[in-house]
C-alpha cells in the first residue's frame, strides 16, 4: 500500500466520500489485519478490532491532518486499539483463569501456510516488523521510529525473522 | 521478498472479513460537523467575544488600506506567482494574504524534494519567506546547493517593489545566517509570462492560476503521463525514468555496495585474527565460547587497552579500517552482529558479475539485468525502491513507482551530503556578504552573467 495513495484516499474520506472509504478499506485491510494480529494473536479479537479501526477512521477523520502521513495515522489507531484490547483481555483472563484454563487455546489461529509459519516461528515483534516491511512497505528506519527501537535492531530482527520463516517453510523462495 | 508478499496477501484475502454493514453505513464525521456541535455547546461568552473580535477586525479591514499602502482604497496585492531555481526548480503561488497556496515541481530534482507529502505540507500554508527557506534548506540538505563554493539561486516573480525586495532580503538573510556564499538573483515578469513558462498557458488572473495548479499533480513526472494510454506510459517510463536519472542512481548505488565487498572481507579477516590471537586478553582463561565473545568489539569494551605491541597493532588496524568503511557506507558496522549480517548479504550475490556489469553499463546491459539489479538493491538497502524492473500497469502504478524512486533518491542524497550539511558555519556579516556580491560582479560583469555561467 503506497503512502501517497493512502494520503489521497484519506483526503477524500475527510471530504465525506464514502466510496473513497470503501477503497481505503480494500487497499489497507490486509495490512491492518496482519498488523492487529501481530498484537492480538487471535482471529476473533482481530476481526472485532478491524471493524472498530475502520469505524474510528470514519468518526475521527477530522483528526487526520491533510498532507501528513496517512499510513502512520491509520496504524496508530490500530496500535492503540490493539493495546486496549490486550489490557481488557488481561483483566478478563485473570477473572476466569481458575475456571477455564483452555479458553484461548488454539481458538483463534488463522489458516494459511505463511500465516501459520509466522505464528509458529516468529516472536510477536518479529511478526510486526515483517508485516510493516513486507505488507506496508515501511523502511527499516521508519519501523524503528514507529516501534521506538534502533534501526540496527529492526534490520537484524527482520533478517532473523526471514531466516526463521525460510527454515519453517523449508524453501528458499521467501 | 516479492514472493512472500504475494503469498501473504493471497492468504490474507481468504482470512480478512468484509466490513460490517454498520461500519459501511456509518456516517463520516467531518470537521465541519464537529465545529457545528462545538458552536451549539459554547454559545455564551465565547460568542460575545468572537462578535467583538469580528467587529474590531471589520474596522481594521476597512481602515488598514487607508493607512498602510493602498492606492485609492484598493488592496495593493491580490496574490502572485514565483519560480525558484536552485537546481531543483519549483513554482509557488501565493494568495492575497501572503500565504503559499500551491507548490509545483518543475523538474526531476524538485520531484525528489516534493515526493513526500510531509515535506510538501511544510510549505503550503506558510508565508512565502518561510516556504522558500524550507525549500532551499532541503536543497542544501540534499547537496543541490553548493555549501562549500560560491553558488546562486534565482527567483522570478510576478511582483515588483516591496514584496519582491522583502523576499530577496529574507532569502539573503537565510544564506548569511547559515554562512553560505550563495547569491540571490531576482527577476520580475508578468503573471502571464510566468504562467506560460511553467506550462500553464498565459494566465493573467492569479486566482485562476492557483485553481489550475491546485488541481494538477505536484510532481513533474506525474504530470508527464496525464491523459496518456498504457503504452505511452510504459514508453515514457522506459525512456525517461529507467534510462533517465534512475540509471545513474542505480549505477551509483551498485558501485557503492560493490566497492564495500573487499572492505568487509578485510574487516572479517582482521576480526578473526583478533578473536583467535593468543594475546587477546579475553582468551586468558581459554574457555570455549563463540567467536563473538573474543571479537574486536568485545576487546574494545574492556576498561583497559595496554595490549602487547602485536595485538595492539591489530586493534589499531581494525579501528582504522572500520572508520574508513563507516565513513563511506550508510550501513555502519558498529558491532559483531552487523558485520555478520553484511557478510551474509554479500555472500548471497555474485559481485564479480556486478563488477563486470558496472564496467560496461550500457542501456542494453542495464535493461537486460534489471531484475537482478532490483533484487540486489532491495537486499542490500532494505529500502522501498523495489520492483522498478517491472513495467507500470496503469497510471497509478506509474505514479507509485516514480514517487518511490524519488523518495529513495532523497534518502540516498541526504545520507551522502549529511556531513557537509551538518557542519557548523560562521554566520556572514552584511559586509562580508556584500563583499562577496561585489567580487562576483567584478569578475563576471553582472549577477545575471554569473547566473548564466552557472547554467
Amino acid at each position: 500500500m503506497d503512502g501517497r495513495q493512502t494520503d489521497r484516499l484519506l483526503h477524500a474520506v475527510a471530504t465525506g466520500d464514502n466510496k473513497a472509504f470503501e477503497q481505503l478499506y480494500l487497499k489497507t485491510k490486509n495490512g491492518v489485519y496482519a498488523f492487529l494480529y501481530s498484537y492480538l494473536n487471535n482471529a476473533q479479537d482481530t476481526e472485532d478490532a478491524m471493524q472498530t479501526v475502520y469505524l474510528k477512521v470514519k468518526t475521527n477523520i477530522s483528526s487526520y491532518k491533510i498532507g501528513t502521513n496517512g499510513r502512520a495515522w491509520l496504524l496508530q489507531i490500530a496500535k492503540n486499539l490493539a493495546l486496549d484490547v490486550i489490557k481488557k483481555n488481561a483483566r478478563f483472563a485473570l477473572q476466569i483463569q481458575n475456571s477455564k484454563d483452555d479458553l484461548f487455546e488454539e481458538s483463534g489461529f488463522i489458516k494459511g501456510e505463511i500465516l501459520e509459519a509466522m505464528q509458529k516461528a516468529l516472536t510477536e515483534e518479529e511478526r510486526r516488523i515483517v508485516v510493516l516491511h513486507v505488507l506496508w512497505g515501511y523502511k527499516h528506519r521508519e519501523i524503528a521510529k514507529f516501534l521506538s527501537c534502533p534501526t540496527g535492531t529492526v534490520t537484524s530482527k527482520y533478517k532473523r525473522a526471514i531466516e526463521k520463516l525460510r527454515r519453517e517453510l523449508k524453501e528458499d523462495s521467501v | 521478498m516479492k514472493n512472500l508478499k504475494e503469498k501473504l496477501l493471497k492468504e490474507l484475502d481468504c482470512v480478512v472479513p468484509p466490513l460490517s454493514e454498520d461500519v459501511l453505513n456509518a456516517p463520516i464525521i467531518r470537521a465541519e460537523n464537529g465545529e457545528k456541535e462545538e458552536k451549539k455547546r459554547s454559545f455564551t461568552w465565547k460568542m460575545v467575544l468572537s462578535c467583538s473580535v469580528a467587529v474590531v477586525a471589520l474596522c481594521m479591514a476597512i481602515l488598514f488600506p487607508v493607512f498602510f499602502g493602498s492606492k485609492n482604497g484598493v488592496a495593493v496585492n491580490s496574490g502572485y506567482a514565483l519560480v525558484l531555481e536552485v537546481n531543483p526548480k519549483v513554482a509557488f503561488t501565493v494568495d492575497d494574504k501572503g500565504k503559499v497556496k500551491t507548490v509545483t515541481a518543475l523538474n526531476e530534482d524538485a520531484d525528489v524534494i516534493l515526493s513526500d507529502s510531509k515535506r510538501l505540507s511544510e510549505m503550503v500554508g506558510q508565508t512565502t519567506e518561510k516556504a522558500l527557506e524550507k525549500f532551499i534548506d532541503y536543497s542544501s540538505k540534499l547537496g543541490y546547493l553548493d555549501l562549500v563554493n560560491p553558488d546562486a539561486v534565482k527567483i522570478t516573480l510576478s511582483e515588483k517593489g516591496k514584496i519582491a525586495d522583502g523576499i530577496k532580503k529574507s532569502v539573503e538573510n537565510y544564506f548569511m545566517q547559515n554562512g553560505i556564499f550563495t547569491l540571490v538573483i531576482t527577476e520580475s515578469k508578468t503573471l502571464a509570462e510566468i504562467s506560460k513558462n511553467i506550462g500553464f498557458g498565459e494566465e493573467t488572473n492569479i486566482k485562476n492560476l492557483i485553481d489550475k495548479l491546485s488541481k494538477t499533480p505536484v510532481l513533474e513526472y506525474e504530470r508527464q503521463v496525464l491523459g496518456k494510454d498504457l503504452q505511452q506510459i510504459q514508453d515514457y517510463y522506459t525512456q525517461n525514468v529507467l534510462l533517465g536519472d534512475m540509471k545513474n542512481y542505480v549505477k551509483a548505488q551498485l558501485s557503492h555496495n560493490t566497492v564495500s565487498e573487499n572492505q568487509v572481507l578485510k574487516l572479517n579477516e582482521l576480526n578473526i585474527k583478533i578473536a583467535t590471537h593468543s594475546d587477546n586478553p579475553l582468551r586468558i582463561f581459554e574457555v570455549s565460547s563463540p567467536e563473538s565473545v573474543y571479537s574486536y568489539w568485545a576487546v574494545r569494551a574492556l576498561p583497559f587497552s595496554n595490549f602487547t605491541e602485536e595485538f595492539g597493532n591489530l586493534m589499531a588496524e581494525m579501528e582504522e579500517e572500520l572508520a574508513i568503511y563507516n565513513s563511506e557506507h550508510s550501513q555502519k558496522i558498529n558491532d559483531y552482529l552487523t558485520l555478520k549480517i553484511v557478510l551474509d548479504l554479500q555472500d548471497a550475490f555474485d559481485f564479480d558479475f556486478i563488477k563486470s556489469l558496472l564496467d560496461n553499463f550500457t542501456d542494453s546491459a542495464y535493461l537486460e539485468n534489471i531484475s537482478l539489479i532490483n533484487q540486489i538493491l532491495n537486499a542490500l538497502s532494505g529500502e522501498d525502491f523495489k520492483d522498478f524492473d517491472k513495467m507500470p500497469e496503469n497510471e497509478q502504478d506509474f505514479m507509485d513507482k516514480v514517487s518511490g524512486y524519488s523518495q529513495s533518491v532523497y534518502f540516498a542524497r541526504e545520507k551522502e551530503n549529511s556531513q557537509i550539511y551538518s557542519q557548523q558555519r560562521k554566520p556572514l556579516t552584511e559586509g562580508e556578504y556584500q563583499q562577496f556580491i561585489d567580487s562576483i560582479i567584478k569578475e563576471y560583469g553582472s549577477l545575471e552573467n554569473y547566473w548564466k555561467n552557472l547554467q
